[in-house]
């Protein structure tokens, strides 16, 4: 990686475009400044942003930079990059898939859009802006005695509107099931700049939001949910809220740290130590090994008890400890129990409800040969994660400290059963003989024990591997990428549907016809109906029929050389294009 | 990471800190336990005000890793100056980078500042102007050196020697003299003996907080020699800024300083748990505190205020959504409000909204550069809002046991 | 014929029916959807067969209606340009049932009670709509959207499904699920990616569709633990009005699994022992004093809520709810009752019923056919919109007490369900005009007041799609001509 200095030029684009966005937003919310510019091309868990951003692809510098405030400015927008065939993107906090695919790209930064439209206590559902994020949404429902039910996993600073569209994960998925299950409707402007409610409220008369999510036909919601920011920017969306009994307002730290003398109050224990809402509690429990976790966790999910289950283990060590270096001393000296994980109970119908479930919860323990952390029983490591008492109902905030050790999601094995925790950690031993992956302290985690998500009243499991290179280590970041490549193939063999939130985008989907089958054959289809002139990204989450005879087959980038270098290397059958190139011969069940 | 609150480093020596920003985004608003509603949900006035990310600490942590990196250049951006020193360096992003990232922009944001004035490219015209004023009165304003010391009346007098040292700062002289008045009070009422450095120059905060580096040094080395030659065993300050300034930046310049630092609140909360005061009565007043950015959020004087406010019958403290650590900014810091009136004001405006939403009729805090930000947003709005220093309300009811 | 003998081909002679009282009977249901008769009704037995049969179709550019049980009374399997009905009632085994997990993985065919009689054995229950028949299929009730009557319940009555396995128009297959891997000649195995959090939700396109983008031929269903602990209770109201504070604030609570309202008309259908479900509708109106004299006896309105233990301490479970539940409807000056009337047995009746509820649909006795007005509206306008329908009624001269009624609180009583149904006797032309254009009318009148519909089968396809905005609809229009390019599938149907 050459040291030297290079400056990065964006390119502009023609004057009468800059002037036509102008007119549609103001001319003080359209900037073409170069250092404005550079402020949006880094991306939290992107690797292939941080990749092109350590190798200086201009590509990653919008254009432009456009600030809409509203649903007729975005249609503005996009219907001016439609007119001048311009690529964009929209962009709200950049954690992940805002990067500009293509030179000359719009960046669309919706961060005007920030106002709740409505909160409906009847309904029990909040309609927000793009820019609204879950810290928001939580604090406003909490006052009306509600709440969204979680908060996206990176973070409480995500954007509900944003998130949907690339994940939707939350620490209380046990009860709540993450956003997809969470979303009544939403208003979209397509990537062809026409505008579209989805739900109850696209029928005339039912009211200005959707009230509902069920429809007596087809739901395209169903489509913008993980499209990548590829079929449309929601510029509405309303949330379903929960019944919260917590209180108003979260309660008080024991503390507050500052800036000045934040080391010594963190070794003092001086804050992250909040007590729980009322009529809730977190209960923390440990087990020997990965099988008998799984075992209690499936038990503790399918009787019923509990809004939040998940099993953190020494990822712990990372969100609880104030400091990095004693996040390190905590996963060295193994200080939380590697296979350990916690229960959120809440006293939802009455106080009597805690108490039951506690009985229960201590049963399974007994049964399963589980310990519960206690006053008694390691309560240093239960203060260690007293963080967590508040990290549940919004979270995630001491959570983000995973970023501090440079967390970047690798691996999530999507909804699955319960043994594919233990494959997952297979496999991600696999990745580490194989690839070297030993970067960084935190690698061994997810050989030792993934974050296990378990979802949906216990029917199915999440689990997450993940990697921590450095970010301006090209060397680290390369074989970050070639773990991604292994991964995909590794998960698929074992007969998982991947190894990213199922439906990975470019260039897993079409370099692996095996999933869906030909799934990237459908989702071209989704792509032709929503983004016919290909602007919006399209290419992040599939292929058009060009594309892929240029980057699949005639002139494969070193990327996608790798994927299929493992296909090859895992026994995938070699994969031969069609005649005319635009698709693999791939029939599953061929007469 | 390592390093919280280190010395100043030039730019370049930030590399591993600017690529660690991730953009978690918590530097833009406050930390989500504390969040009570989507009114009072940003912390960062820049980015709320202006939107764009590179008004954010994100922002301007990748503007200085595309310069550190030779991405960008200097001379590439014609709105880089403004995006640098429009920012009130009120550490609300730093507090909460810290505490999830261990990272902190504010010494980034400084160190781009300090480089812009070493190209000279910066700082902004306002700060020059009141850098050649310090240079030629040893004070912000420009206002003569001896009218420093002309709040001083009978009631209101130090002595001519004490090992404790009450440092003016600029604002409480020469714009707020009621409150360097009222300090001087409390100070005697309690039985404190003070005296005044006899040639106080400007503590350096602001030059300090726009890069102006090299000036800044010399009121550092001026003031502590100054100290020295009183045999100051204390020192006692009634700006927040000043107290920072002196706690943070001076050991970086002039090592160890042997003496002890405090602000007037915390001298009056040691003295009233110690028993040695108490406080009459005063009429029913409800008030709502400001924590100042320098003496709240990064110095962690958070409790010496409302233990103050707490003893005084009568006084009903009702708290803004936004105090302590994640206190909105009052506006005014950084050069914000020399260079920027107009986001300075719109700032200090948001927080005096929030203070009227607590029903209280006053705002109280302990810093005169807060009382002057908040007091002219009051004026703007033509709102009934009382602003008070603590002093101001313990100056007549305080009582030496 | 050609095509006639290609289709003996696939599936075997016996199962291509051609006979004109076989093409009738599949050519109308009890519903107001104009008959059409289709050209074959053709058995397919397994998901290659069907994939066959889907390439044939569109080799002769023939319609299909895919039907996967014999008891719809919607319309919602009588084709609209005749064709092929694709019938799927005998693939009907239960593939796999995971107790651990509590998943069953299911083909078209198989029923809710062919089903439940299966899970029982293992101590879990499906969560089955209010009013089904037995022998409805489980897959295309669950796709086509009916709420189960558990939906008060969040986590357990809603979003029933997770894998899916889709023959497309085209006649490939496509899975969504855990399960969508195939390699080297396997396919994956099933159990995980419903509709949750972080994953897509591409599924959604296929719900509601009628079949008209590609057939289910495989279902994972969650299914739940089965507790030998149950109570229900009875809360009993004058006036539609007056549930909705003790509804909501019960909801709110989150107290009990099931939860409902039927009218007296209604609960009189299910306690009345002299009417015998049917197996087809329309069906034989039996008249019953029975009947009668229970509607007046019954009250007009009545809350119904099941409290259910879970696995671990279910009595400690039902013993709190019940506390709890008590406690909030003393707040209100109610009484939960264990039976209405002082009706002896009612509470037998109802923890069976609620496990298989369909009873209910004996009410079809009363004249041989209803319809019903059916849509999900918020809770406060509940009472609104059911005026509104008396209204209509009273316009059209139908006698107010013959309404059936059942209402159901969704998520915690987020919205409701309700459905409203008109009797009529299918043998009076007259009455049957009526009927229709009150039916009709009803409709209307509750869409223009903010209800949604819940089903737009038969002729409110055309009623409801209109009110829909043009660009969704352009959008479904676009989707379906790339998923079914030669518009084989179900053509006609929704807004195609």
């Amino acid at each position: 990686m050459s040291t030297k200095t290079k400056r990065v030029e964006h390119q502009k684009l023609p004057r009468e475009v800059i002037r036509a966005l102008q007119d549609a937003v103001g001319p003080e919310w359209v900037s073409e400044d170069r250092a404005i510019l550079e402020t949006y091309t880094i991306f939290t868990i992107d690797l292939g942003a941080y990749l092109r951003k350590n190798t200086r692809d201009p590509t990653l510098l919008p254009s432009c930079v456009v600030l809409p405030s509203s649903t007729e400015e975005v249609q503005a927008v996009v219907r001016i990059a439609n007119r001048y065939k311009v690529p964009f993107t929209a962009f709200s906090n950049g954690q992940v898939m805002n990067a500009p695919a293509y030179p000359r790209t719009i960046l669309i930064h919706l961060a005007r859009m920030d106002k709740i439209l409505d909160i409906d206590e009847e309904n029990m559902s909040m309609t927000v802006q793009p820019f609204v994020d879950y810290v928001t949404v939580q604090a406003e429902a909490r006052r009306r005695g509600l709440w969204n039910g979680g908060s996206g996993w990176h973070s409480a600073t995500a954007k509900p509107a944003s998130q949907f569209t690339v994940a939707g994960l939350w620490q209380t998925d046990l009860k709540y099931q993450g956003l997809a299950r969470n979303v009544l409707g939403m208003k979209v402007v397509l990537p062809t700049g026409e505008t579209v409610n989805m739900g109850s409220h696209a029928v005339a008369g039912t009211g200005k939001y959707s009230f509902c999510e069920r429809f007596p036909g087809p739901k395209l919601m169903g489509l913008i949910k993980e499209s990548f920011g590829t079929r449309g920017i929601i510029t509405e969306i309303t949330l379903k809220l929960h019944p919260w009994v917590g209180g108003a307002d979260l309660p008080e730290d024991v503390s507050r740290p500052s800036i000045a003398h934040y080391y010594e109050e963190a070794k003092q224990k001086k804050f992250d130590k909040p007590p729980p809402p009322k009529r809730h509690k977190i209960y923390f429990f440990e087990y020997p090994d990965l099988e008998a976790l799984i075992d209690g966790l499936l038990k503790m999910a399918r009787s019923g008890i509990g809004i939040g289950l998940n099993a953190s283990g020494l990822y712990f060590a990372m969100m609880c400890a104030a400091t990095n270096e004693e996040a390190e001393k905590w996963v060295k000296e193994q200080f939380i129990p590697p296979f350990s994980g916690y229960i959120v109970i809440a006293g939802i119908s009455c106080e009597e409800q805690m108490r039951y479930e506690e009985k229960v919860l201590k049963k399974i323990l007994e049964e399963t040969g589980g310990k519960l952390l206690s006053e008694e029983y390691k309560p240093e490591v239960l203060e260690a994660l007293a963080p967590w008492n508040l990290e549940f109902a919004v979270n995630t905030v001491t959570g983000m400290r995973t970023v501090r050790g440079w967390y970047l999601a690798t691996a999530l094995t999507p909804y699955a059963p319960f043994y594919s925790a233990v494959d997952s950690r297979d496999v991600w031993r696999n990745v580490m003989e194989k690839i070297g992956s030993t970067h960084s302290l935190f690698s061994p985690i997810g050989a030792t024990c993934p974050y296990l998500y378990i979802v949906d009243r216990g029917h199915q499991i999440e689990t997450e591997i993940d990697q921590f290179p450095k970010r301006n280590d090209f060397k680290q970041l390369l074989t970050t990428l070639e773990s991604f490549a292994f991964l995909q193939p590794a998960f698929i063999k074992k007969m998982y549907s991947g190894s990213m939130m199922e439906t990975p985008g470019e260039p897993f989907m079409s370099s692996y016809p095996e999933t869906g089958p030909n799934q990237y054959l459908i989702w071209r289809k989704y792509r032709k109906v929503f983004d016919p002139n290909g602007l919006m990204m399209a290419s992040r989450a599939v292929l058009s029929d060009e594309e892929f005879k240029k980057e699949q087959v005639e002139n494969p980038r070193g990327a996608v050389m790798t994927f299929h270098k493992w296909r090859e290397a895992f026994g995938f059958i070699k994969l031969k294009p069609k005649l005319d190139k635009t698709a693999w011969e791939f029939y599953p069940h061929k007469e | 990471m390592g390093w919280i609150v280190g010395p100043h480093k030039p730019l370049e020596e930030y590399k591993e800190e600017v690529w660690h920003c991730q953009r978690c985004n918590w530097c833009k608003i406050g930390f989500g336990w504390t969040v009570k509603s989507q009114k009072y949900h940003w912390s960062c006035p820049s980015f709320t005000k202006f939107r764009y990310d590179a008004y954010s600490a994100q922002g301007r942590m990748h503007i200085a890793l595309a310069l550190i990196e030779g991405m960008m250049d200097w001379k590439d951006s014609e709105k880089l100056l403004e995006i640098i020193y429009a920012c009130d360096t009120c550490g609300a992003c730093a507090i909460n980078c810290i505490r999830i990232m261990e990272n902190n922009p504010l010494e980034v944001i400084e160190a781009l500042r300090a480089r812009a004035v070493e190209l000279g490219i910066g700082p902004m015209p306002a700060h020059k102007r009141f850098a050649e004023n310090v240079k030629v009165t040893h004070n912000v304003y420009g206002e003569p050196h001896v009218d420093r010391i002309k709040w001083v009346s009978d009631d209101a007098k130090p002595l001519a020697k004490s090992d404790t040292v009450l440092f003016m700062g600029c604002t409480s002289p020469y714009r707020r003299p009621e409150i360097m008045k009222a300090t001087a009070r409390v100070l005697r009422a309690s039985g404190i003996d003070f005296t005044l450095l006899p040639d106080e120059w400007c503590c350096g905060s602001p030059l300090f907080r726009t890069g102006q580096l090299e000036l800044a040094e010399k009121m550092v080395q001026h003031n502590v020699e100054a100290m020295k030659a009183t045999g100051a065993r204390r020192v006692i300050f009634n700006c927040a800024g000043c107290y920072k300034t002196f706690a943070i930046d001076y050991p970086k310049i002039a090592g160890d300083l042997n003496f002890e630092l405090m602000h007037i609140v915390e001298l009056l909360a040691d003295l009233y748990n110690k028993g040695k005061i108490r406080f009459n009565k005063l009429p029913t007043e409800i008030v709502t505190y400001h924590d100042p950015c320098h003496m709240g959020r990064y110095l962690g004087v958070y409790d010496a205020p409302r233990i103050i406010l707490d003893a005084i019958k009568g006084i009903k403290l009702v708290e803004m959504e936004r105090i302590k650590d994640q206190a909105w900014c009052c506006g005014a810091g950084g050069g914000v409000r020399a260079a920027f009136p107009d986001l300075s004001l719109w700032t200090a405006k948001q927080r005096i909204e929030e203070a009227r939403d607590t029903g209280a009729a006053t705002i109280v805090s302990s810093c005169p550069f807060c009382a002057t930000n908040l007091e002219w947003a009051i004026k703007e709005m033509k709102v009934r809002m009382k602003y008070k220093d603590i002093t101001q309300i313990a100056e007549n009811v305080i009582v030496r046991l | 014929m050609e095509l006639e003998e290609e289709l003996k081909r696939i599936v075997g002679s016996e199962n291509v029916l051609t006979d004109p009282q076989t093409l009738e009977r599949y050519s109308k249901d009890q519903s107001f959807t104009s008959p059409c008769r289709p050209d074959f009704v053709v058995y397919a037995k397994n998901v290659d067969e069907v994939q066959k049969i889907i390439r044939l179709a569109n080799k002769y550019n023939v319609p299909i209606t895919p039907l996967s049980s014999g008891m719809n009374f919607r319309g919602e399997a009588i084709p609209s340009q005749g064709g092929i009905i694709l019938n799927l009632s005998k693939m009907n085994k239960i593939l796999e049932i995971n107790k651990k997990e509590g998943w069953v993985l299911i083909e078209p065919g198989v029923t809710y009670a062919q089903l439940q009689d299966e899970l029982e054995k293992h101590g879990l229950r499906v969560m089955i709509p209010f009013g089904v028949h037995p022998s409805k299929s489980v897959i295309s009730s669950i796709i086509e959207g009916d709420p189960s009557i558990a939906a008060a319940s969040f986590e357990y009555g809603n979003a029933l499904y997770m894998d899916l396995e889709i023959v497309l128009p085209t006649g490939d297959i496509y899975r969504l699920g855990k399960w969508k891997v195939y390699v080297n000649g396997r396919w994956g195995t099933p159990g995980g990616g419903g509709i949750i959090g972080e994953k897509g939700a591409e599924e959604w396109l296929w719900e509601g569709a009628q079949g008209t983008l590609g057939v289910i031929t495989k279902m994972v269903v969650k299914v739940e633990h089965l507790s030998n602990v149950r109570k229900v209770f009875f809360i009993t109201f004058d006036s539609l009005k007056e549930f909705v504070e003790p509804l909501r604030r019960i909801q709110r609570k989150e107290l009990g699994l099931d939860c409902f309202v039927l009218n007296s008309f209604n609960l009189a259908a299910i306690i009345n022992d002299e009417w015998a479900l049917p197996d087809s509708l329309p069906c034989e109106s039996i008249p019953s004093a029975k009947f009668d004299k229970l509607r007046k006896k019954l009250p007009k309105w009545v809350l119904i809520i099941h409290l259910s233990g879970l696995p671990y301490f279910p009595e400690d479970k039902v013993a709190y709810e019940e506390a709890e539940l008590r406690r909030t409807c003393e707040e209100l000056n109610l009484i939960p009752s264990s039976t209405v009337v002082g009706m002896e047995g009612l509470q037998d009746v109802f923890l069976k019923e609620i496990i298989r509820p369909w009873s209910v649909l004996k009410k079809a006795r009363f004249k041989g056919a209803f319809h019903d007005v059916a849509f999900y509206s918020k809770l406060s306008k509940v009472y609104e919109l059911y005026d509104v329908i008396e209204e209509v009624a009273k316009k059209y001269d139908y006698p107010l007490d013959c309404i059936g009624a059942f209402l159901l609180p969704i998520e915690r009583a987020r919205y409701c369900y309700c459905e409203f149904d008109f009797h009529r006797d299918p043998k009076d032309p007259e009455d049957s005009i009526r009927v229709r254009e009150l039916w009709l009318e009803a409709n209307e009148v509750v869409m223009n007041r903010g209800a949604l519909l819940a089903r737009s089968y038969g002729p409110l396809a055309e009623i409801f799609w209109k009110r829909v905005d043009p660009i969704y609809v352009e959008k479904l229009r676009a989707l379906k001509r790339e998923l079914d390019p030669n518009n084989i599938m179900n053509p006609g149907k929704l807004c195609f």
